[in-house]
């Protein structure tokens, strides 16, 4: 897909966020850039503590209060900014123009309703309308994610359906305002195997079908491969590189990601020892100087544990963003 | 030249009453395992493969005594697991240990590692505490820690070193068999590796079986050298893992292979998509119990008769119609 021809759905610039504790202040998200396109699936991998699923919190404005705190940036969603909206106001964004399907499908429903009456929740606020159209509309919504049966599950509750199908719902619930942009935040973790890759077809024809921008957060490489047309990788709080998925996974210019690439084992079998990072992430609270990865990188010198790297691009190429010293003295 | 059989199951059943409803006095029956076979090798690596509610917990907690089996036998080394008593039941213990997959919770937070470790020793050995102190500093030395976290506590550890603690009390008592509950997937993914590293050289060090089970079919083909391919309840493919993963014969294994995420974007996957999910264990369909989500069902036999395991190459065996 040609990125350049499509307009941007969301844009966001240098977003910082701050967490404050008893124990002293840190920045999950620190400083991040990038834009999600119309028809475009971007994946955010990273490991746990690595702020993929602050960032996603901080563009529905859904941070914890008093704790966490948007310092610094902008999110644009098509064209109109976010930061500076008042609850009130992004409470009728949320959910109808940007939305989120969250890991646990057991805990994102609420199980003394029915399947029914949470999507026309969804509907009663965003798009109202007659009762009777409210109840075929959610039945559409649940027809568009592939739920057999719809017009019977309708009035199921959650503790009805199997963790596949309620996933479904939720997705059915996201979709329902027709949203420009939709966030995924490792939706497919609970799932089974096969379920899976059901879901994961389900979310790609539907982006067919509405042009609805994804930004798909996920620790598996395996997720990217199958289904995202950019990626951005995360590691302690920074996006550490970031670029189309062929060249990241051909070319990748970040010893984080091709180290994170080369340990997975491969279902292609015939492997010797696999590779390892020594070491282990940073803790969140870690103060980090200079590169975060230098303690585990194999090429890490002096100037890599002293000042942070820029983010420059890899190769030369445009698309294709690295922050290590290694790039930049290319 | 084929290793000594430590362990064999024979027509391994488990079933389960459950009530049919809250105030229901009717019971029902959950066929969670049915009429399981198989056998481990010394140094072998089997792994049970399938997906949530096909009977991998249920076996692994037989295999431990941790339950009962309605039916059927486990030979640990020519004896049956669940008649043991006194001390061949302590040998039992000693020699067959576990992992399990969420480092957090299977460590006891309140005592030092290195009482942790120890404890399979106390329970199962008659040791002087110099002697228990040796054995778990070479446990440790073995995953990889040094003696001197000993003295810590497990909130001082980071999950993979945990995962590594919880390795050390399972080789402390030198077993012949563990099993490995999904060992890495609550582990991050730069730590995976180095885990996984750890259990095969562990097993060519000492020679230990494993059984494993994983949900992650790479992890897997990368481990194990038999796998056993579990659909609700009942073992349908198994065999030797090279064999199984390059050229799966029943449908669902091949579905289930198919639907495994492709290591790069240039691997186009030509994923089957299924139909459906696993149906309730409670009301399991007639004949092969895949036979409503198959996408090559043959004929009415499908739903009619049970498919038996037979061999469809010396090192394969496979419960379906089609290969009849």
């Amino acid at each position: 897909m040609n990125s350049q021809t499509k307009k941007p759905l969301l844009e966001v610039q240098d977003l910082k966020v701050e967490i404050k504790t008893k124990v002293g202040s840190f920045v999950p998200v620190n400083g991040h850039s990038f834009s999600v396109h119309e028809g475009e699936t971007i994946g955010i991998v990273g490991e746990s503590g690595s702020g993929k699923s602050m960032t996603a919190s901080a563009l529905m404005r859904l941070l914890p209060k008093h704790v966490a705190k948007i310092t610094e940036g902008s999110v644009r969603l098509d064209g109109k900014e976010l930061l500076t909206l008042s609850e009130k106001q992004m409470r009728k964004v949320r959910g109808a123009e940007i939305s989120m399907i969250l890991q646990d499908p057991q805990t994102s429903l609420n199980p003394a309703f029915t399947v029914g009456s949470q999507i026309k929740e969804a509907l009663r606020l965003h798009a109202p309308g007659p009762r009777r159209s409210l109840r075929s509309r959610a039945i559409d919504a649940l027809k568009a994610v592939k739920v057999a049966a719809p017009e019977q599950r309708i009035d199921a509750y959650p503790g009805e359906l199997s963790g596949g199908m309620r996933q479904r719902v939720v997705g059915a619930i996201a979709i329902s305002c027709r949203p420009k942009v939709i966030i995924a935040d490792e939706p497919t973790t609970s799932l089974d195997v096969t379920v899976q890759a059901q879901y994961l077809r389900l979310l790609r024809e539907l982006q067919e079908e509405t042009g609805m921008a994804i930004l798909f957060i996920t620790h598996d490489f395996g997720i990217v491969a199958s289904l995202c047309h950019r990626v951005l990788v995360m590691y302690a709080g920074r996006i550490v590189e970031s670029g189309p998925v062929g060249k990241i996974f051909a070319n990748p210019a970040h010893p984080y990601t091709e180290a994170l690439i080369a340990t997975v084992p491969s279902l292609s079998g015939n492997q010797g020892r696999l590779r390892t990072i020594p070491g282990q992430p940073p803790s969140p609270a870690e103060k980090i100087v200079g590169c975060p990865f230098a303690p585990r990188c194999d090429y890490a010198d002096a100037r890599c544990r002293s000042e942070a790297p820029p983010t420059v691009l890899a190769n030369g190429d445009s698309e294709h963003t690295t922050s290590c010293w290694r790039a930049v003295n290319q | 030249m084929k290793n000594p059989t430590i362990l064999e199951a024979r027509g391994l059943s488990k079933h389960f009453e459950v009530k049919d409803g809250f105030f229901s006095r009717e019971t029902k029956t959950v066929r969670a395992v049915n009429d399981l076979n198989f056998e481990i090798s010394k140094g072998e690596t089997l792994a049970l493969v399938g997906e949530s509610g096909c009977g991998k917990t249920t076996t692994t907690r037989l295999l431990l005594r941790l339950q009962n089996p309605t039916q059927g036998v486990i030979n640990f080394e020519g004896k049956d697991v669940h008649s043991l008593t006194g001390a061949d039941l302590k040998r039992f213990r000693s020699r067959v240990q576990a992992v399990f997959q969420d480092p957090w919770s299977s460590i006891n937070p309140r005592v030092r590692i290195r009482d942790f470790v120890a404890e399979p020793l106390i329970v199962n050995e008659t040791l002087t505490s110099g002697e228990v102190d040796r054995r778990v500093h070479e446990a440790l030395d073995a995953v990889g820690l040094g003696p001197a976290h000993a003295r810590k506590y497990p909130h001082e550890f980071s999950g993979g070193q945990r995962q590594r603690i919880a390795i050390a009390s399972a080789i402390v008592t030198r077993p012949d068999l563990v099993i490995l509950d999904e060992p890495v997937s609550g582990l991050d993914v730069s730590i995976r590796s180095q885990i996984i590293n750890l259990l095969k050289d562990m097993q060519q060090e000492y020679g230990i079986s494993y059984i494993l089970v994983a949900h992650d079919l790479a992890t897997t083909r990368y481990l194990a050298d038999k796998v056993a391919v579990m659909y609700l309840g009942s073992i349908i493919e198994t065999g030797d893992t090279d064999q199984i993963f390059d050229h799966p014969r029943h449908p669902y294994t091949e579905a289930l292979l198919s639907a495994a995420l492709p290591s790069s974007p240039t691997e186009k996957n030509r994923e089957i998509v299924l139909k459906g999910e696993i149906p309730s264990p409670l009301s399991p369909p007639d004949g092969c119990p895949f036979h409503p989500r198959c996408p090559k069902v043959v004929g009415n036999i499908c739903s009619t008769a049970f498919p038996q395991l037979a061999a469809e190459t010396p090192q394969v065996q496979v419960g379906c119609h089609i290969y009849k």
